[in-house]
């Protein structure tokens, strides 16, 4: 049985899956738009008390599960987070039929996440992956059109795979360690040296599904899809909550799990990741670069960024969890913005979803644009930005030992600016007049079910901006202050993840 | 009092009361005038403030905020403080939304002070990238015709080396298990120090520009407003020569003799190429940016030739050419905002036109090209002589530079103010009294340094001394 403190600590997370419960009852009963505003709530009250039991000791809970201290401040970052993405797609999730049954997976996928982040457990960490993967397949096909099905199947197919990799490699490690699955248990286990080549097979098949989950480069592929596709609070959700979530239960699992005895040398695993962070970091610097849809360069940079924060974990020995830890935490925020603020501008409405047809919205909607671009200084790491720390920080513990990395790290970020800075040109040193043709192909690529977009930009528009436009800005602006705030007096935030 | 950080708050708050003052009817150039005028006077009591020594200051405990005005750091954080005022007077007229500009302008000025006050490495390189973002803004909204590709190319190269710089100074914090810069700072062990110092340098060379590198320079001056010139120029290149003293030297002392070969070269380089090409150009504006290519190819050398006068001269160099460059961009503008061309093909015999602005002009070319009396010549004349003890014969080439300074600053003042007075331009009016008191600053300046250069090199005596010291000693 728990006892009462316990139950204190998993008191946050009943509460986020009632909301996902009341989001469906509300979705069946009531209005999609309630459906949706009862779930951002209860989230929002779930923030409120992991904030508070993040000033109690962390504990494992249940002996599976980490909650309390830095795993409900996390906790408390992640639902806040989701809250937000709700009320920005508040209009949008309300207007459409069932809109409220997306708000409930949105909640079920929080809650999920924060199990997954606290996860102590082997068969919660993948019982929590699943649950996540499961939510994500249907939020991508939410959206309803043939192509959000297409990209919510290919990431269904892509998925079952690494789902496949990941309980075989559970099993190897099961037999391993004589059928214990705790982390402590199974620590122990590997580093007595129980079965080494069976060990690294486990690792290896582990690690291709936790980099399927995060998106790294070389399984990368439904990234793009996903995030273009799926509504924009919905892809802002996506991009950020969940990755959270896996980048910490993957720091957990590697110095957990396979991070060896501290007398021996580095761990087989550290290389195996700087390989894949440089790779994820190129190529996702590299696609983006190519890209005009405005989504589908923050999907091929989200490509970059997990490169970034794996760039933290190939430290070995040295890894500083609470580097990956901040950089995850700063980087979901800005991602978050910058998706929202596609819902914002009215992607689908207003706005063809083109980075060059944003021209003119710096004079149009001077709250917004600004709010995109702290977003996207912050997502390239420039100082007085939250990102600067996030990435300072990954790059300082790889500088130690892989020095290399960390300057693919810092060579990316400038290749970075190359389309985040992109955006910032459209948006602010770009004429309206001139809006250029939509390249043919581009054409077929906007959503169904959306009205044909005639070929013009934002700024070009001369009715008022809509009100449900307007109402979601505030979320934009409010995530804005956190990265500047966080840019500006990083301690505080620092602290607050147990710095 | 904390006068360090209240002289990087006061143009931000600046910058903040312009900005939320756009929607009021108080006129946004007035308000950054006032604080610009006061940052100044804050700047000049503190000159004299700190006749007792350097000015440290600290903020919290753990925090990076450090700060300390000393002698490397007071001539550049007075050159700020000026040519802050004068790129505000400079952009007086600017139409498109100019409480963004002058917002913009504080803000530049905030993050320039922090990086000269700097005394922490965290705090440096937040400040030195903090710069890039008005600067980038400044340039692609109220820059020429072909902004926004000088705005992404100036941004992009100043990041690129100010990334590989993060990596230095990250690998310098580690040395040193900590991001407080002590004055000096203490050399690294020998074995790290190549790398740290090519990383640092990579980040200041492509600021300075040197050859190579520099290729962002002529389109970023270019395309910039008239103020953004002024502070590009003025101020922006000399935070690269500034880093090399400040943290290069000392950080690395070993490689930094070992470097020393290729810097001078470098900068030898740059004067020869960076005065052939100000010969080359058709473009007035064009010429006065590849004029400072050749300019801070002369503190590039002085810096590499490293002794105490060398270094007191490289300061000089800096600061003369920050108040000859900016006068240069501020007349260049001014003659823009009258005729919209920068052609000199175009020009001729301005002097009957406009007496005031072509003696100005001709004042500042006549500075340029280094007339002694005048602030350029006891900067380049030191460092050439310092240069000959350990280049000998090589001083030939900095010495041609002078020579094709002179080439290109009197073709300039030719084809511009004499000859015969194209029809276009006959009705220009002069100078009024307003771009007069933007120009006389700068010109004051110029003769100032000229005929007392001791201005500048005693008050960064002692920390050339040491700086001199430290490498003498690796």
């Amino acid at each position: 049985m728990l006892s009462l403190k316990e139950w204190l600590l998993l008191a946050p997370l009943l509460l986020s899956l009632a909301g996902a419960l009341a989001g469906l009852v509300a979705d069946a009963f009531l209005s999609p738009r309630t459906a949706t505003r009862s779930a951002a709530v209860a989230l929002a009250a779930a923030a409120g008390l992991f904030a508070y039991t993040a000033f109690s000791r962390a504990a494992v809970v249940g002996g599976v599960v980490l909650l309390g201290g830095v795993y409900a401040a996390v906790g408390a970052f992640v639902c806040a987070l989701a809250a937000l993405t709700l009320a920005a797609g508040e209009s949008s999730l309300g207007s459409r039929p069932h809109g409220g049954q997306v708000a409930a997976l949105v909640a079920f996928t929080t809650t999920a996440s924060v199990v997954l982040l606290g996860a102590f457990d082997l068969t919660v960490f993948v019982v929590a992956l699943e649950l996540i993967a499961l939510g994500g397949y249907a939020l991508v096909a939410s959206a309803r059109t043939a192509r959000a099905y297409e990209a919510a199947m290919k990431y269904f197919v892509q998925g079952a795979v690494a789902t496949g990799l990941l309980v075989y490699g559970v099993a190897v490690l099961f037999g391993l360690s004589g059928g214990a699955l705790g982390f402590d248990a199974l620590g122990r286990a590997l580093a007595a040296g129980a079965g080494k080549p069976a060990a690294t097979v486990a690792l290896v098949l582990m690690l291709s599904a936790v980099a399927f989950k995060l998106g790294a480069f070389p399984f990368h592929s439904w990234a793009p899809d996903a995030y273009e596709t799926a509504p924009p609070s919905v892809a802002a959700f996506l991009a950020s909550v969940p990755k959270v979530a896996a980048l910490l239960a993957t720091v957990l699992l590697l110095v957990g799990v396979f991070g060896g005895a501290p007398s021996q040398r580095e761990p087989v695993w550290a290389l195996l990741v700087a390989i894949i962070a440089a790779a994820s970091i190129a190529f996702g610097n590299l696609a983006a670069l190519r890209q005009e849809s405005f989504r589908r360069m923050l999907a091929y940079s989200g490509i970059a960024q997990v490169g970034y924060a794996l760039t933290g974990m190939s430290a070995g020995s040295r890894v500083q969890p609470f580097a990956v830890l901040v950089f995850g935490v700063f980087y979901a925020l800005a991602a978050a913005g910058a998706f929202l603020a596609a819902e914002a501008v009215g992607e689908g409405e207003e706005w063809d979803g083109r980075i060059a047809s944003l021209a003119g919205l710096g004079r149009r909607r001077p709250v917004l644009a600004a709010s995109l671009a702290v977003c996207l200084l912050s997502l390239t790491g420039i100082p007085l930005t939250a990102g600067f720390w996030g990435k300072l920080l990954v790059f300082a513990s790889a500088s130690t030992t892989v020095l290399w990395l960390a300057i693919v790290g810092v060579v990316g970020s400038v290749v970075s600016f190359g389309y985040y800075g992109g955006v910032l040109r459209a948006v602010y040193l770009d004429e309206t007049a001139e809006a250029p043709e939509p390249a043919p192909a581009r054409v077929e690529e906007i959503p169904e079910g959306s009205p044909a977009l005639a070929a013009r930009s934002v700024g070009a528009m001369a009715a008022d901006v809509p009100s449900e436009r307007r109402r979601a800005t505030w979320p934009v602006a409010v995530v804005a202050i956190l990265v500047l705030v966080g840019g500006v007096a990083p301690l505080f935030f620092l602290r607050l993840f147990g710095g | 009092m904390p006068w360090l950080t209240i002289i990087i708050a006061l143009p931000l708050a600046g910058a903040c009361a312009v900005g939320i003052g756009a929607r009021l009817p108080m006129r946004a150039r007035a308000v950054a005038l006032a604080f610009a005028l006061l940052e100044l006077a804050l700047t000049g009591y503190l000159a004299i403030a700190r006749a007792a020594g350097p000015l440290t200051e600290r903020l919290g405990s753990g925090g990076v905020w450090r700060l300390r005005l000393d002698g490397l750091a007071l001539p550049l954080v007075a050159l700020t403080a000026v040519l802050g005022a004068v790129a505000v007077l400079a952009s007086w007229r600017v139409e498109r939304a100019p409480a963004g500009h002058f917002a913009l302008l504080l803000a530049l000025t905030s993050a320039v002070m922090a990086v000269f006050l700097a005394a922490d490495l965290v705090l440096f390189y937040v400040a030195w990238e903090a710069v890039l973002i008005p600067m980038y803004f400044l340039i692609g909204v109220w820059g020429h015709e072909h902004r926004r590709h000088a705005a992404m190319k100036f941004f992009l190269y100043t990041f690129a080396g100010s990334a590989l710089m993060l990596v230095g100074l990250l690998l310098t914090i580690f040395a040193q298990s900590g991001s407080a810069m002590s004055a000096p700072a203490r050399a690294l062990p020998t074995g790290t120090q190549t790398l740290v110092f090519w990383l640092l340098a990579a980040g200041f060379l492509v600021k300075i520009p040197v050859l190579p590198l520099h290729t962002w320079l002529p389109d970023a001056h270019v395309e910039a407003p008239t103020a953004g010139s002024i502070m590009l120029a003025g101020v922006l290149l000399k935070m690269g020569g500034y880093g090399m003293l400040r943290l290069a030297l000392p950080l690395a002392p070993h490689a930094f003799r070992a470097a020393a070969p290729v810097l001078a070269g470098l900068g030898i380089a740059g004067i020869v190429y960076g005065a052939l090409m100000a010969l080359a150009q058709t473009d007035l504006k064009r010429l006065v940016a590849y004029s400072s290519v050749s300019h801070m190819g002369f503190v590039v050398l002085a810096i590499a030739v490293a002794t105490p006068a060398a270094i007191g001269a490289a300061m000089l160099g800096m600061v003369s050419h920050g108040l000859v460059a900016a006068l240069l961009f501020l007349l260049v503008g001014q003659l823009y905002d009258r005729t919209h061309t920068r052609e000199i093909a175009r020009f001729g015999g301005l002097t009957a036109q406009l007496p005031r602005w072509g003696a100005v002009f001709t004042f500042a070319a006549l500075a340029s090209l280094g007339l002694p009396g005048l602030s350029g010549f006891p900067g380049e004349l030191l460092t050439v002589l310092e240069g000959a003890g350990p280049y000998g014969a090589w001083m030939a080439l900095p010495a041609l530079g002078v020579v094709l300074a002179a080439a290109y600053n009197l073709y300039a003042v030719r084809r511009v103010n004499h000859g015969p007075l194209p029809d276009e331009w006959e009705t220009l009016p002069d100078l009024g009294r307003l771009e007069l008191a933007a120009a006389a600053p700068l010109a004051a300046g110029v003769v100032a340094l000229g005929v007392w250069p001791a201005l500048v090199l005693a008050v960064t005596g002692p920390v050339s001394a040491m700086l001199a010291r430290v490498l003498g000693g690796a």
